[in-house]
């Protein structure tokens, strides 16, 4: 009855297949091509154009029957996918997707179908066409050879119509494939009186069909029905053979019809018993004996191929992304109210209660993973499109260059996946435009001519971390620093990190057209990048060697919704630290702290720069006995917090800040506690910045004595 | 007693359920029946199961039953999926006496 959402299942299924197209037609121009390849190139062209023929699309009927042809061709070894026909197809992918977006829009459509692809399309069909019956007769006869007579059993499920598929529809469609010899309906399974539903489907038919399309060809125009209908198409001569199989869910009524039916197409049923008996080569007649059995094992290989595809779909269920979310909104606040619960009952001190809300909690731990996991998808979703632009990009500087990806498997959440698409499509052109050098100056430099971009994605301590690699140019840290301090944007004569110096690229409009050479053009709309990524809560690095390349490092959290959590207090302040980060807590020496904000403790022979969160979140709580560190760890670098008391582990769900506290630097959000008290959640990275660049302006300003600082502070 | 109904411009499976009371409807009511079809523009195989289902019924109930003056979406329809011949269409004006 929906047939919107048929339309969308449409829509979603060609969307993939174009993938698969675009993915196969990069993966070939590489390596052979495979027969399999060769066959899912034609099946994604096929079967766009046969769903789109259900649904009246026809100009993208036409376009893509144009280049099935092509791909026909191909699929039957008449040409071979040369880097240009590979262009050309990959702009007819495009050329699809590009008609499906506006796929309510007829005007527009028609005129998309006034397009120069078509003429280059048939210029590869035509001559190929040509010379055909000198190569090879044989092999193209059963793809396109003249024309042949077809029965179709078609007996529909009763869903069909209310799945939102007319089976007039497919009539319609065959109708563009061929012509209908003779329609027989059967009409016996149409119910009596009440017990008709009108919604229902009761019709089958059994038909001759002329055509000149192939088997495979004639059963894809089912494919959306295929699995729950009794759809069975056979060459004429084969179909008596098959006639166990096409009544073998009929009754003795209906086996009856049919077999009326097919006596009116003028075949004999009964010929069947006689035929099954001795193999199968007897039915045909001579004359097409031969194309027969190629017939007989080209359907085995195709429906075999068929097959697995299917399979695949019946393994997934698309569910909606808003859905997901309102479950994973409820089960946050599953979490909450089963720690506030588990609190009830501690303080009841029932312990048979506690146990039972002790068995809840770790249900709810259960649910929770099971569905934070569906949220994640794999990395490789926006990895993929990457070939297409390293090869079309690198086409367009005349630079050669490789993409290498590792880790395309790595899961993050499907929100992130969503938003991290730009800024990498960013930083990937950008290492190809401005990272790797011409061919010429890679030779000169020793280097080989092809350049390399890595795309590496891998988990790190409760994160992902998303690496963009070339072995390019480098950036040149003095040209970079240079630039910045003619910006204004540091002091002349201040000394910096390597890692600090070339994170300036992402200040806003870094970049200008008087930059000179390896680093020109790095810094427009880097500052974007770094905006975009800051939003997911993730940091972006930058390493960098002149002559060998640049690193750029993304570091992502795992999932935006739920965290492990680590509660800790600070007087009667409670406060949640990412529990991904802690790495360990121990006990303030007494004679650590010296009622200085800051400083240091000797861990294990590292220096480990400490912030005491009493005096820098002002909390002004009087001083405990016994004080706590708690150890963070984000990326490189570590710090320890002191704390009064540490509280424990808490399953903690992120309630965002309001916009008003969108500056705060040190809180990166609420949390609400089994006791309904609010609990603020750390922002380690930026307290580990805050702690490491306060030690290391003492440690400048002891060196030099009276340094001047400039805006250190702020970060 | 006899009865014309008039099938409106659509006859889908969006209408299915509604075609189907309505044509039983006006069948228990009268002893001879016309559907007069010229009106329909948009039709498709769940109409064209109420169709064959209304024949059945008047068969069933010994009523007489004539479709007339198919519009061209409706033969086109009817003639593609072979159903006309199970159909009692009557092709001239006069057919409110078959």
């Amino acid at each position: 009855m929906n047939l919107d959402a048929a339309k969308q299942t449409f829509l979603e299924e060609a969307r993939e297949l174009l993938e698969d197209m675009e993915r196969i037609l990069l993966d070939v121009e590489a390596t052979d091509t495979t027969d399999e390849q060769l066959n899912a190139l034609f099946r994604a062209m096929h079967t766009i154009k046969g769903s789109a023929g259900l649904f009246g699309m026809d100009e993208i009927v036409h376009f893509t029957h144009e280049a099935e042809n092509v791909v026909d061709l191909l699929r039957g070894g008449h040409l071979a996918l040369s880097e240009d026909l590979s262009g050309l197809l990959l702009r007819c992918h495009d050329h699809v997707k590009a008609m499906l977006a506006v796929v309510d829009d007829k005007a527009m459509q028609q005129e998309m179908l006034q397009t120069s692809l078509l003429d280059e399309l048939r210029q590869y069909a035509q001559p190929a066409a040509t010379d055909e019956p000198a190569s090879s007769s044989q092999a193209s006869v059963p793809e396109q050879g003249g024309l042949r007579d077809w029965v179709m059993s078609l007996r529909f499920n009763e869903d069909v119509l209310r799945n939102g598929m007319d089976p007039s529809a497919f009539f319609r469609y065959l109708r563009l494939l061929g012509e209908f010899l003779v329609v027989q309906p059967v009409l016996c399974r149409l119910p009596q009186a009440e017990r008709f539903d009108p919604e229902s489907c009761y019709l089958r038919f059994e038909l001759l069909f002329s055509s000149d399309a192939s088997q495979q060809m004639l059963l894809d125009v089912f494919e959306f029905v295929r699995e729950d209908s009794q759809i069975h198409i056979f060459p004429v001569g084969e179909a008596a053979a098959h006639w166990p199989q096409l009544i073998a869910h009929a009754d003795e009524a209906e086996q009856a019809a049919v077999r009326q039916a097919w006596r009116a197409l003028g075949l004999d049923p009964d010929a069947s018993t006689s035929a099954a008996a001795e193999p199968e080569p007897a039915a045909p007649a001579a004359k097409s004996a031969d194309k027969a059995s190629d017939k007989a094992d080209k359907p085995a290989t195709s429906a075999a191929e068929a097959k697995p595809p299917r399979a695949s779909e019946s393994r997934f269920i698309k569910v909606e992304a808003a859905k997901l979310d309102s479950l994973i909104n409820l089960i946050g606040e599953l979490v909450i109210a089963g720690a506030a619960a588990n609190l009830m009952a501690r303080r009841s001190a029932q312990s048979a209660l506690v146990e039972s809300t002790i068995a809840i909690a770790n249900l709810i731990e259960q649910i929770r993973a099971g569905t934070l996991s569906m949220r994640m998808v794999q990395i490789g979703e926006i990895f993929s499109r990457f070939p297409r632009v390293v090869r079309d990009v690198s086409k367009e500087l005349g630079k050669s260059i490789q993409l290498n990806v590792s880790g395309a498997d790595t899961e993050l959440d499907k929100s992130m996946v969503d938003k991290l698409g730009d800024p990498l499509m960013h930083i990937v052109r950008n290492a190809m435009d401005h990272g790797i050098e011409s061919s010429e100056a890679r030779l000169a430099a020793g280097k080989p001519a092809e350049g390399n971009v890595w795309l590496n994605a891998y988990h790190e301590s409760g994160s992902v971390v998303i690496e963009v690699a070339d072995d390019g140019a480098g950036l040149r840290k003095d040209k970079i620093l240079a630039k910045a301090v003619a910006n204004g944007l540091v002091p002349a004569d201040s000394v910096m990190p390597d890692g600090d110096i070339y994170k300036l690229i992402f200040e806003p409009g870094f970049s200008t057209a008087e930059q000179v050479t390896n680093i020109s053009g790095r810094g427009v709309g880097m500052d974007v990048v770094r905006r975009s990524i800051e939003q997911l809560r993730g940091t972006i690095d930058i390493d960098s060697a002149v002559g060998e390349g640049t690193t750029f490092r993304i570091r992502l959290p795992l999932t935006l919704a739920i965290i492990d959590g680590f509660l800790v207090s600070v007087g009667n302040a409670t406060f949640v630290i990412p529990l991904e980060t802690v790495i360990e807590c121990i006990e303030l020496p007494s004679d650590a702290l010296q009622g200085d904000a800051h400083n240091c403790l000797n861990l294990r022979g590292e220096v480990l720069p400490l912030l005491g969160l009493n005096r820098f979140l002002e909390l002004g709580q009087p001083h405990a006995k016994r004080q706590n560190v708690v150890v963070v760890r984000y990326g490189d670098s570590k710090a320890g917090l002191v704390v009064d008391e540490l509280l424990g582990e808490f399953q903690t769900v992120i309630k965002p800040l309001g916009n008003l506290f969108r500056h705060l630097r040190a809180i990166s959000g609420s949390t609400i506690l089994g006791s309904g008290e609010v609990a603020l959640i750390l922002d380690v990275p930026s307290l580990i910045h805050f702690a490491t660049s306060q030690e290391a302006e003492r440690f400048a300003s002891h060196a030099e004595h009276a340094q001047q600082r400039g805006g250190h502070g702020n970060h | 007693m006899s009865s014309t109904i008039k099938l409106d411009e659509e006859c889908t499976i969006y209408q299915a359920a509604q075609l189907r009371q309505q044509l039983a409807d006006a069948l228990i009511a009268s002893d001879s029946l016309t559907v007069d079809l010229s009106a329909v523009g948009e039709m498709d195989s769940s109409a064209a199961q109420v169709l064959l289902w209304l024949h059945s019924e008047a068969a069933r109930l010994q009523k007489t039953l004539a479709l007339v003056q198919l519009s061209a979406a409706a033969r086109e329809l009817l003639t593609m999926l072979g159903l006309l011949i199970y159909l009692p269409i009557v092709e001239e004006e006069a057919g409110h006496e078959s």
